[in-house]
């Protein structure tokens, strides 16, 4: 395989791991270097950042991606080294009241993490969370001229992914640098029989919108069509 | 809502005087119990949109006004392009075009007992439904461009329909002026395979009964009579009307400000329509117009399959089609005398009184038909554009019930099954792949709809024609 395959499918492989982990804020590279692979990661602590550099095997990355007992191992065997790194506070999501349609809402410590949960609150409106397998994974760009704008963009590119590839999504990744966003979306394929999906999203409002620093913390919400 | 915010004008017709910013008064008819009801974001919501420039007369809110985005559902606004009048992609709504269709049977009550549940099974196998359902048809590049130049008269050609379909929609069937390069390929790729399905949520497919008669002579001008049994279909423009939707409230929120509009809020994103904005949403909107209305033609030819297998007996001639989320060019007279505007009705029905050019021959001197979906389990209404309702606003009326209760809340209210098996005791066969869905679709989570007709009908915006009711409901 060439290279540049086998690094974006370590990186695909290293994020998921390391959201897995739940950390606070992180950088990361994964590069070929000594005759191996290295993963370099910086993560924020309580005070500051401390980097950490573990060496990585390609192919079990790349394994990690279909395979859950190789993940759980991968999981296991990092944890010990970024212990220290300061762990996400709990995200969290609601729905809110709107006459006839629904307001979404996500709460977090960024406003990549409130984005993400956003998310969440989106795929309730249709189904059952729980019910949701992050079988495969799609990836979502987009940009807006600010914060807001780029809220209803990535909720709109997610009903599209959703519309157009009959998917149902439970878990998200976000990364806003500047006025782009560059994020994932894990679900599976809409299966009637088990998600009961009542009723299709039909695109993001801007009533209510609003994307603000809340309580330390960021709030990102808006009414969305169904 | 607190009534002392507004003045009676009459016992149906409530007004807000103009102040502050609004430009126009706005009008709210309504009796005074579903006023105590209304929602007060409708009177802001109606506030803002009489802010908006352009407006011509007033900002009106039907009777089964609620909360909407920007506009209120249930809104109508006309504007005037010469004195900088706008467009709005709020003010028609995701759901471009989103009506109903109602189709005579020929049959009566008797009949479709006799085979109910072998009916509504095949409909519910022959009607794609719900989250995900796709339907039979592919369109390639070409031919999704001429699906959206031609609206329900390119369906007809393909052979989903008549001829004589075409007459008893609006527009004839197909919205001109269409611009199928306006839409983006993001809309069309949602629509690539939901030619010929149905949604989710509030839209269904129901098989009912003329339970009563309101207006005899009317009823007969519609060829409608006591224990008829009809067809009636409430979607929209799939997937392609809310990503035109989606595209344009982003285009117009950002072009607002070099446009010299100042929004009181994003959600009331709009563009002058002599602008590149107003006139590429006005292209794609009426685009999004004619997928509706094909989406509908093609539904109606998957219905009368199901019949010519199950009652061959049946014919099911269209009785007309309304769409209740768009924006038109219309005469009307106003103080200024006949003037051509462009009239939002989101969540609205068009209410052309008897004797208008645009009422199909057959029925131009009863007035054109208003079609009034209810909840599933309650009644729907056939209503007639009257003459003062282009006086009162721009012949305009309601469109259905509206909810009462939000989906989370009707979901921890009800069980799926217990509403199919409650609807089953009074005789109504519902199906749906969504247990779920059916919950939040809870008949007594939407408002009265007979409330909300008899309130257009006092008020003069429609006359009462006949009720309807369920005896089987395919939803999404």
């Amino acid at each position: 395989m060439p290279l540049a395959q086998d690094i974006r499918s370590a990186r695909e492989a290293v994020e998921h791991l390391l959201d897995e982990v739940g950390l606070r804020a992180f950088v990361y590279t994964v590069e070929r270097k000594e005759g191996g692979w290295v993963l370099a990661v910086e993560c924020a602590m309580k005070e500051g950042w401390q980097a950490v550099r573990l060496r990585v095997d390609p192919a079990e990355l790349r394994a990690s991606l279909s395979d859950a007992a190789v993940r759980e191992r991968l999981r296991a065997e990092w944890g010990p080294h970024l212990r220290a790194c300061a762990k996400r506070g709990p995200g969290a999501w609601e729905h809110f009241e709107h006459g006839a349609d629904v307001g979404v809402r996500g709460r977090g410590a960024s406003r990549a993490e409130a984005f993400a949960q956003a998310a969440l609150a989106l795929t309730a409106v249709v189904t059952d969370l729980a019910e949701v397998e992050p079988r495969e994974r799609v990836a979502i760009e987009c940009e807006a001229p600010d914060d807001e704008l780029l809220f209803a963009e990535w909720l709109n590119a997610l009903v599209y992914e959703m519309s157009t590839r009959k998917m149902l999504f439970s878990r998200f990744r976000v990364r806003i640098r500047g006025g782009r966003l560059a994020g994932a979306a894990w679900g599976e394929q809409v299966d009637v029989a088990r998600h009961h999906p009542a009723v299709e999203v039909k695109g993001a409002t801007y009533t209510t919108l609003r994307v603000a620093r809340d309580n330390g913390g960021w709030v990102a919400q808006t009414v969305v069509d169904v | 809502m607190d009534l002392n915010l507004l003045e009676r004008r009459s016992e149906y017709e409530w007004e807000i005087p103009q102040q502050g910013a609004m430009r126009v008064p706005a009008v709210i008819f309504a009796s005074e119990a579903l006023m105590r009801d209304m929602d007060r974001k409708v009177y802001e919501q109606a506030v803002n949109v009489a802010a908006l420039p352009g407006i011509v007369k007033a900002s009106y809110a039907m009777p089964d006004a609620h909360w909407g985005y920007g506009f209120p559902i249930g809104g109508v606004a006309a504007f005037d392009p010469d004195e900088g009048g706008v467009v709005s992609a709020g003010g028609v709504g995701f759901d471009i075009s989103c009506g109903v269709r109602c189709l005579h049977t020929g049959l009566t009550r008797p009949d479709v007992v006799a085979v109910q549940q072998a009916l509504a099974h095949e409909l519910s196998r022959a009607i794609p439904a719900g989250v995900g359902s796709t339907g039979e048809i592919r369109l390639g590049d070409a031919e999704m461009d001429a699906m959206l130049a031609g609206g329900a008269a390119w369906a007809v050609q393909r052979g989903w329909g008549v001829p004589e379909d075409l007459e008893r929609i609006e527009e004839n069937g197909q919205m001109k002026h269409a611009k199928p390069g306006c839409v983006s390929p993001q809309a069309k790729k949602r629509q690539r395979d939901e030619m010929g399905t149905l949604g989710s949520g509030n839209h269904y497919l129901e098989v009912q009964e003329v339970t009563r008669v309101h207006d005899e002579a009317i009823a007969r001008a519609y060829g409608l009579a006591l224990g008829d049994i009809v067809v009636m279909i409430h979607c929209g423009s799939r997937g392609l009307g809310h990503q035109i939707g989606t595209d344009f409230l982003k285009r117009m929120a950002i072009a607002a400000p070099q446009h010299g509009i100042r929004l009181p809020d994003r959600e009331l994103a709009c563009a002058p329509i002599n602008s590149e904005v107003g006139q590429d949403y006005l292209g794609a909107m009426r685009a999004g117009i004619n997928c509706a209305l094909a989406n509908r033609q093609i539904l109606t030819d998957l219905v009368r399959k199901v019949f010519r297998r199950m009652l061959p007996q049946a014919r099911l001639p269209l009785l007309y089609d309304v769409s209740h989320n768009t924006c038109k060019v219309e005469e009307h007279r106003t103080d200024g005398g006949k003037r051509k505007l462009y009239v939002h009705r989101k969540g609205a029905t068009r209410a052309f009184g008897p004797g208008h050019p645009d009422v199909p021959g057959a029925l131009r001197a009863a007035g054109q038909p208003v079609l009034i979906g209810g909840s599933m389990g309650t009644g729907s209404y056939v209503l007639a554009g009257t003459k003062e309702s282009e006086a009162l606003a721009f012949s305009s009326a309601c469109h259905g019930a509206g909810r009462a209760m939000s989906r989370h809340q009707a979901l921890k209210t009800w069980k799926g099954r217990a509403v199919v098996d409650q609807l089953a005791a009074r005789g109504i066969i519902v199906k749906s792949p969504s247990m779920r869905g059916i919950a939040e679709e809870a008949p007594e989570a939407y408002k009265d709809v007979a409330a909300v007709v008899d309130a257009a009908d006092a008020a003069g915006l429609a006359r009462t024609v006949a009720r309807l009711e369920p005896l089987v409901c395919v939803k999404g």
